[in-house]
């Protein structure tokens, strides 16, 4: 069974967590502390990431970090109707493209999170202006979008893009980052909560009652 | 960024409280770290043979005392430390202690302290771990300020699907909380019965701002075969889903007064919690006194008509010619009469679109009024403001009802019909038994006609024995899915409710419009007289009655809000007699002393009692 | 202002697009400041209610619904339609605190708009407004006040205190005070003929958003 070496309050795990939930791949968990154990540097984790970082999955000996690699990976691996990483060399740009953001993202507004949730020494300023303004360009390109047919950040369906810039958008005001203005942004994280499958975490609710843990 | 010479000396309710603001091991031998603290930077250095010392900046460093305890750092910023809370478990043999960080929250410090207290919230926000849907209820448990001024709540009971890391399966669990300051409580947790030592759970606040703190959470436990990561997993993901929560009050201070925020039963703990902090005059971090005046609205009435000899109707309109706000059938008014007189009164209305921007009401003259009903059929007149409460529903429809038996006497029409349009709209199966004194005393016949025919019979003019004889038929021929919904005078809800029982109805199916919010509260007990000390007056307070009740009923104004005897907001003096204590509000204490009483759910032990009203 | 222009200080604002709440789901919006709850139940009624749950003050938009109740996250504690505490979870078998009330607010839709009013007795009803097409919304950081000057400027007809026409095209602005410093203008185009489907339909939302986007800049100037 594929495992995955995980941090319950991380979101970068939480994007294969949910990932692996949507697509209904089965799947063990490895419980590795990130704060304020750190053990995600500690010898074992870096035998696994030389580069020290969680989330690190090791599918029946395939080893690899990078939550967006894996996303990349999971989606080449199990989705056989390849809904959520299309062949379509277009949409797979703009995929390519969304992931990129995903990081502006992560640089922002997880940073502002880790700053405000577990004492992290960041310019706190800076990454959240950095984040409002990488939110409205966001909430804009997907206002256009409803209005085009195309409610997804790539194109007309969800992809792993979505998957990937979700965690951290919508844990944005744990890190001072309030999404008041963002309507559009807003219609976005609750279709993604609609989508069947979908499982939470602490910080995202579901859109009902949690569903019992399979 | 904080202006330090600008800051208000520290809250003296607070001033003398140790507060923990990092874990032992942050401050290792020759080195020192800085700390948030009450609006207040704060450093603490440890020297090279591990004595500790720690200053606040901007008082010229002014010392403040440090001492290491349970794994912790803590700090008095106040001139006279009390003294540090023990816990002899600490030390026990065999227990391991974990760190789980230093958590930051966008909220103020109280609220996480009331949070942690809190087991209602179990099934829901820690679905299929710490509760579940299926076992909501919280079980009475007890509550009190000890002699060392820490406030414990003790038979704590839950079950919880999964306690902690090292569970296999259900498992009904002890919890008892401990606050030993205002921002410094820990719970010890077993499962029920369990012999020997507690989980002990910290949840140290360290309030940075009135509206921001850091938490320092910490286990000390006997579980030797979860590893660290297992137990860090768990808990963390407990702390997690509380965080968003905590981040999303309204008010991120704690709002004392009970009118804001209302409490339940199940809220004896942070009720409690609340009082001492009102009694200590904490100020900081406690929201100021909010505007939470009881809603009234100002209506015109745009007309009055008889509906029959003794019965007139008012319609009721917004004089700013818009909507008032949607009502559900069964709802009713407080109307404020002339005199300070307020009569509850149904709408009739039915919810559809026609009746947007309206109330409708009915009103009867009784023959023995105090003078509600004469002035609404003799003063009252079109173009009149009347004030009148917001709307409330003690006689709720049961939504999935799919057939409804209702039975309407005399004024008792008005929420019915109400109903009956509702039911008719929704295409739901009813049939409308009204019963009047004669054939020309019928209130809404036109109406009824016309919106309902065929689902309505009126029974005109009959004798008690036909009249039950009537209700036996009606109640015996309704099948065992239907609803009934009765309101009329006294005598005809008493008649079919004790036919219906005896019939076996189960009393989940009959509703009835007494006015008054039914508990099970428990308000069986004695008879016993109530007199009221200022007016001069005495009334009986029979077995299923509350005291609230009573004064209700002869006009005496009394401020209440839970009804559940946990906010206190109806307390009041006791003059003469025993109370029956059966609240959750007052203290061992004040309960033994007999000066006070809860009168929404107390009694009385002596034949009479005598309350400052 | 100029006083040919004079606007009324409105009750009812507009706060949002109907399609944007579905049946059983929770919104957040805001007015003037206050946070506000837009909910529908599963006869498809809306509701506007203070973001605020009676019992611990906690967001109701964090909640869900449940059939003709809206269930807070907090505790599950239920409200009914007329806004009164209907069940109280720890407490299953007794009734629930009467004080335990949401505050409601006026609320009605038309034309796929939602309008909200904070007054206790909102005056009249909201404008009725023409057969309209929704495109998108635009959030610009001026008051209300200042936007309205902004449109007036630039050319636009006030037919209502937040309801503003293109001169001389189909554009249609409403106006929605988020805040003293944030208004959010919602875009509709009115439908003068026949509707066309498909592609026509994005085609002419889009034209629409193109001619009025560089107002949101301009507002900002």
């Amino acid at each position: 069974m594929l495992k995955l070496y995980n941090d319950e309050l991380s979101g970068n795990c939480y994007k294969l967590r949910l990932f692996m939930a949507l697509l209904q791949v089965p799947f063990e968990r490895v419980p590795v502390n990130f704060y304020p154990n750190r053990e995600h540097k500690d010898e074992a984790l870096l035998r696994l990431n030389p580069f020290g970082q969680l989330p690190v999955i090791d599918d029946d000996g395939y080893l690899l970090r990078d939550a967006q690699a894996i996303l990349v990976y999971l989606a080449a691996r199990y989705d056989v109707q390849q809904r959520w990483l299309p062949p379509d060399p277009a949409l797979r740009g703009r995929v390519a493209l969304w992931m990129t953001v995903a990081e502006d993202i992560t640089r922002s507004a997880s940073a502002a999170r880790l700053h405000d949730a577990f004492g992290y020494d960041i310019d706190i300023d800076a990454r959240r202006a950095a984040a409002h303004r990488l939110f409205a360009h966001i909430d804009d390109h997907l206002a256009d979008g409803e209005v085009q047919g195309r409610p997804w950040l790539a194109g007309p369906d969800a992809t792993i893009a979505d998957i990937a810039c979700f965690p951290y958008v919508a844990l944005a005001p744990e890190g001072g980052i309030l999404l008041h203005r963002y309507a559009a942004l807003r219609r976005w994280i609750q279709r993604i909560k609609a989508l069947p499958g979908f499982v939470s975490m602490p910080g995202i609710f579901a859109l009902g009652v949690d569903p019992a843990p399979s | 960024m904080h202006d330090v010479e600008e800051l208000s000396a520290i809250d003296p309710a607070i001033a003398n409280d140790w507060f923990a603001v990092a874990q032992c091991a942050d401050v290792p031998d020759g080195q020192a770290a800085q700390r948030r603290l009450l609006q207040r930077e704060v450093e603490i250095r440890r020297d090279a043979v591990s004595r500790l010392t720690a200053t606040v900046a901007g008082d010229a460093h002014a010392p403040c005392a440090v001492r290491e305890h349970c794994g912790h750092l803590f700090v008095c910023l106040g001139p006279e430390p009390k003294p540090l809370f023990e816990l002899p478990e600490f030390d026990q043999p065999g227990r391991r202690f974990l760190y789980m960080g230093a958590i930051g929250i966008h909220t103020g410090g109280l609220r996480v302290v009331e949070n942690f207290l809190d087991m209602a919230h179990f099934p829901f926000v820690h679905a299929h771990i710490l509760g579940s849907e299926d076992a909501t209820e919280v079980r009475p448990y007890e509550v009190e300020l000890d002699a060392r001024n820490e406030l414990w709540a003790r038979g704590c009971k839950f079950v919880q699907p999964m306690a902690s890391a090292a569970s296999d399966g259900a498992a009904d669990v002890d919890y008892v909380y401990r606050v030993v300051n205002p921002f410094s409580p820990l719970l010890y947790k077993a499962p029920a019965g369990h012999v020997g030592g507690s989980d002990v759970i910290f949840l140290f606040v360290q309030p940075t701002e009135e509206d921001q703190c850091t938490v320092h959470f910490s286990i000390s436990l006997f579980d030797g075969a979860s590893s660290a990561s297992e137990i860090l997993a768990f808990q963390q993901t407990i702390l997690g889903q509380d965080k968003p929560i905590l981040e999303n009050h309204v008010y991120k201070r704690l709002p004392l007064d009970a009118r804001v925020e209302v409490p339940s039963q199940a809220d004896a703990g942070s009720s409690t919690f609340r009082r001492w902090l009102r009694q200590i005059g904490l100020r900081w971090g406690v929201e100021p006194p909010l505007d939470s005046a009881p809603e009234a609205l100002q209506l015109v009435v745009t007309d009055k008509r008889a509906l029959t000899d003794d019965i007139v109707a008012l319609t009721l309109r917004s004089p700013a010619c818009g909507p008032l706000l949607p009502t559900t059938p069964g709802a009713h008014l407080d109307l404020h009469l002339p005199g300070g007189l307020v009569r509850q009164y149904s709408l009739c209305n039915g919810g559809s679109d026609e009746d947007d921007g309206t109330y409708a009401i009915a009103v009867k003259r009784e023959p023995q009024s105090r003078g509600g009903s004469r002035a609404v059929h003799e003063s009252i007149r079109v173009g009149d403001l009347l004030r009148v409460g917001m709307p409330k529903n003690n006689f709720r429809q049961v939504r999935t009802a799919t057939r409804s038996l209702l039975i309407a006497g005399g004024i008792g029409i008005t929420p019915l019909i109400s109903m009956a349009r509702d039911l008719q709209a929704r295409a739901q199966d009813f049939h409308l038994h009204y019963f009047c004194r004669s054939d020309t005393q019928v209130a809404f016949r036109e109406e009824l006609d016309r919106e309902l025919p065929g689902r309505w019979t009126l029974h005109a003019g009959l004798m008690p024995d036909a009249t039950q004889a009537h209700v036996d038929a009606l109640l015996q021929a309704a099948d065992s899915a239907t609803h009934c919904y009765s309101c009329g005078p006294g005598p005809l809800m008493q008649l079919v409710k004790a036919r219906a029982m005896g019939q076996g109805w189960p009393s989940d199916r009959l509703h009835f419009e007494y006015f008054k919010s039914a508990g099970p509260v428990d308000t069986r007990g004695a008879p016993f007289d109530l007199k009221l000390a200022r007016s001069g007056r005495t009334v009986s307070v029979a077995s299923g009655q509350s005291i609230v009740d009573v004064l209700r009923s002869i006009d005496i104004a009394i401020d209440t809000n839970c009804e559940q005897g946990v906010c206190g907001t109806c307390l009041c003096m006791v003059v003469d007699g025993t109370p029956d204590h059966r609240d959750q509000y007052l203290s061992s204490g004040e309960k033994a002393s007999n000066l006070q009483m809860l009168p929404c759910v107390s009694r009385s032990r002596t034949p009479s009692l005598t309350i400052d009203l | 202002m100029t006083s040919n222009h004079p606007l009324r200080r409105a009750d009812w604002f507009p706060v949002e697009r109907s399609e944007h709440i579905a049946a059983g789901a929770v919104v957040q919006s805001m007015l003037d400041g206050q946070e506000i709850a837009l909910w529908r139940a599963d006869d498809g009624r809306l509701h506007a209610w203070e973001n605020r749950c009676p019992h611990r003050s906690v967001r109701l938009t964090l909640g869900f619904v449940l059939e003709d109740q809206l269930v807070c996250r907090y505790h599950g504690w239920r409200y009914g339609t007329d806004g009164r505490c209907t069940h109280v979870p720890s407490t299953p078998a007794m009734s629930p605190p009467p004080a335990a009330c949401v505050k409601a607010y006026a609320c009605r839709e038309s034309a796929g708009v939602v309008w909200v009013s904070l007054a206790q007795l909102p005056a009249g009803y909201p404008p009725v407004l023409g057969d309209l097409e929704a495109c998108r919304s635009f959030t610009v950081d001026v008051s209300l006040d200042d936007a309205a000057a902004g449109l007036h400027r630039l050319g636009f007809v006030a037919e209502h205190a937040v309801v503003w026409r293109e001169r001389a095209d189909t554009a249609v602005l409403l106006l929605q005070p988020l805040d003293a410093a944030t208004t959010v203008i919602h875009l509709f185009v009115e439908r003068r003929e026949a509707v066309p489907a498909g592609a026509d339909v994005v085609t002419r939302r889009t034209a629409a958003i193109a001619r009025i986007k560089p107002v949101q800049e301009s507002l900002h100037a």
